[in-house]
């Protein structure tokens, strides 16, 4: 049972380090980002790209990844969703929806259908209290509650952050102020997708990368958002923890193949009855 | 009157006369796709065109179209032609279902909830594999022309199938706008706040075009499974949705024929110019950004034509 559990926590992690990613971009750009799980999949296959071309250490590789990922993200948001910012919401989500589509098609051709093995550093299995765990999923744990806790104190103290929950706030009233309200979305922007792709280089390498895992993992990140609260941080942290036990408690008492439907069940029931969420407020129509 | 009859006389000899012309039984192939593709956007265009909401679940209808035709056929031993309409009955009662929980959400979060429906159902048409074969999916024969033997295996034979529906489809569509109903569902488009000032309800009209848009959605897929000769629960992945999207943004959303331009330029322009289906992806996904970016209102604004709802102030002379 505790095995379980540990196991949902580790998946659980990996969800909301996506989920958080999903929701910054949501309240501050106001977007939902349908090509969020393919930065996903862009984290795991850069680190394989990095390990296999350069023979990079993972760590190194993983810094690399990020790098990279936040320069196309920091042109992605440039070149096709600031000329959108003034246009219909609708237009926004399916630019980033022709983005997936771009970006999943352009990693199969390079690297075809075939699941790739990433490798990772830190192989060793130990037992904790009766709990066996390889300490790559340690690793998810802690790295990703630590980005999440330092993610949250940059939120809340550092000027930058302030800016950016000033603008999710209220978009009209930043700009009054004179704050710099392109600049902000598009830090913002990359700070999401930097989260998502850290989370795929965190998961590589207890999984294979496929070109089409982004997919499934976007699903799950929009489960977790619209649970914990379309917009709210602590709620796609939350969110997370409870699809991920969810998913692992759902898969063993129903069988493996069910297990995704847990969350799209819960998914819609949420979205019926408490369409706000568990963290979420009511926004006003902008 | 006689402007409209044109209006259909025309494309309809076209189609008529398109197999004397192609006679390369591979290029007859690829025009039976785009007839079935058009039908997939013709019903999505109802959604984005005309209620103004994006769905990232329609291919979930396409898929159960298919399935409830092929499941009936086997489990109930009727033919083709009475499953076609069982088909349609049970999934518009799904689509009822589905837009009467859903259409109270709006934008994003009625995207995510048809997004996560299909999945809902993709898991279970792959989970109950008992029933539907799973992931190894259920073959289906061509079917025969109804009280005679003759089998609609020839391609020609389909061919003219697929476009006597198209033509039905296109037809229904100009109809409607003419009816009660479909000028409600224009005020909606147009100003939902006024037109409930009107006394239109405005989440009822919502559903009814749902429903109608999931029974064409349905008809795509009926004639998609025994064109295409076997059925997966991939039908209703999020890969089917995103081509309905691409033709109905690509051709233009809200106008009658923005579906057919769409369909035509995904499936018979990709045979011009010989690409792997990756690339070709690749490059529709471009073509939908350019096209956001650039032409939001897609091909059918570009060759001027007028959206529904003018089509109808105009015959009312206004």
């Amino acid at each position: 049972m505790s095995q379980l559990l540990f196991n949902g926590l580790v998946i659980g992690m990996s969800y909301a380090l996506i989920a958080v990613g999903l929701t910054i971009i949501f309240g501050i750009l106001g977007i939902v980002n349908f090509a969020h799980g393919e930065f996903y999949m862009l984290g795991a296959y850069a680190l394989f790209t990095f390990q296999n071309m350069i023979g990079t250490h993972y760590l190194v590789g993983a810094l690399l990844s990020i790098l990279t990922i936040a320069a196309i993200a920091f042109l992605i948001e440039y070149l096709t969703l600031r000329p959108l910012q003034k246009s219909d919401h609708l237009n926004s989500l399916l630019a980033t929806f022709a983005l997936s589509i771009i970006l999943t098609n352009v990693v199969q051709i390079i690297y075809t259908a075939t699941p790739r093995q990433i490798a990772g550093a830190f192989n060793q299995v130990v037992e904790i209290g009766g709990i066996f765990a390889t300490q790559q999923k340690l690793l998810v744990i802690i790295v990703s509650a630590l980005i999440i806790l330092g993610l949250a104190l940059f939120m809340k103290f550092h000027g930058l952050g302030k800016l950016m929950r000033a603008v999710s706030q209220n978009h009209m009233g930043a700009m009054v102020c004179g704050i710099p309200i392109k600049r902000i979305y598009s830090v913002s922007f990359v700070i999401g997708i930097v989260l998502s792709a850290t989370a795929g280089i965190l998961i590589g390498p207890t999984t294979y990368a496929t070109p089409t895992m982004g997919t499934l993992a976007m699903l799950k990140g929009f489960v977790v958002v619209i649970l914990g609260g379309l917009g709210s941080v602590p709620g796609a942290v939350v969110g997370g923890m409870i699809l991920g036990i969810a998913e692992t408690l759902g898969s063993s008492f129903f069988g493996n193949a069910w297990k995704d439907l847990v969350g799209f069940v819960l998914l819609v029931a949420v979205l019926l009855i408490y369409p706000q969420g568990l963290f979420g407020f009511k926004r006003r129509e902008q | 009157m006689m402007k409209t009859r044109l209006a259909y006389l025309v494309p309809s000899a076209i189609f008529l006369l398109i197999p004397l012309v192609v006679t390369n039984p591979y290029y007859l192939k690829i025009l039976i796709t785009f007839g079935i593709y058009s039908l997939l956007a013709f019903s999505l265009n109802f959604i984005v065109g005309y209620i103004g909401e994006i769905s990232f679940g329609h291919a979930a209808f396409f898929g159960l179209g298919a399935y409830f035709s092929a499941l009936t056929m086997e489990y109930l031993g009727v033919n083709f032609w009475v499953s076609l309409v069982l088909s349609l009955v049970l999934t518009g009662l799904v689509g009822l279902f589905v837009g009467f929980l859903s259409l109270r959400l709006k934008g994003v979060h009625f995207a995510i909830c048809t997004l996560a429906f299909a999945e809902i159902f993709r898991l279970l048409i792959l989970n109950l594999g008992d029933w539907t074969r799973g992931a190894m999916g259920i073959s289906v024969a061509r079917p025969k022309v109804p009280f005679t033997d003759i089998s609609l295996g020839s391609d020609l034979l389909f061919y003219y199938l697929v476009f006597a529906v198209v033509v039905i489809v296109i037809a229904f569509n100009r109809r409607i706008f003419a009816t009660p109903f479909g000028k409600a569902m224009l005020a909606i488009r147009e100003s939902g706040l006024l037109a409930s000032s009107i006394g239109i309800h405005i989440t009822r009209s919502k559903i009814a075009a749902f429903v109608i848009s999931t029974i064409i959605a349905a008809l795509a897929g009926v004639l998609y499974a025994p064109y295409i000769g076997i059925i997966t629960p991939n039908m209703l992945s999020v890969h089917y949705t995103a081509t309905g999207l691409l033709m109905v943004i690509l051709g233009g959303r809200g106008y009658l024929l923005g579906p057919l331009y769409g369909a035509f330029v995904f499936t018979v322009l990709p045979e011009i110019f010989w690409m792997s289906p990756e690339m070709q992806l690749v490059v529709f996904g471009l073509l939908l950004l350019l096209c956001i970016l650039f032409m939001p209102k897609g091909i059918a604004s570009l060759l001027q034509l007028r959206k529904l709802g003018s089509i109808i102030r105009a015959k009312n002379g206004g």
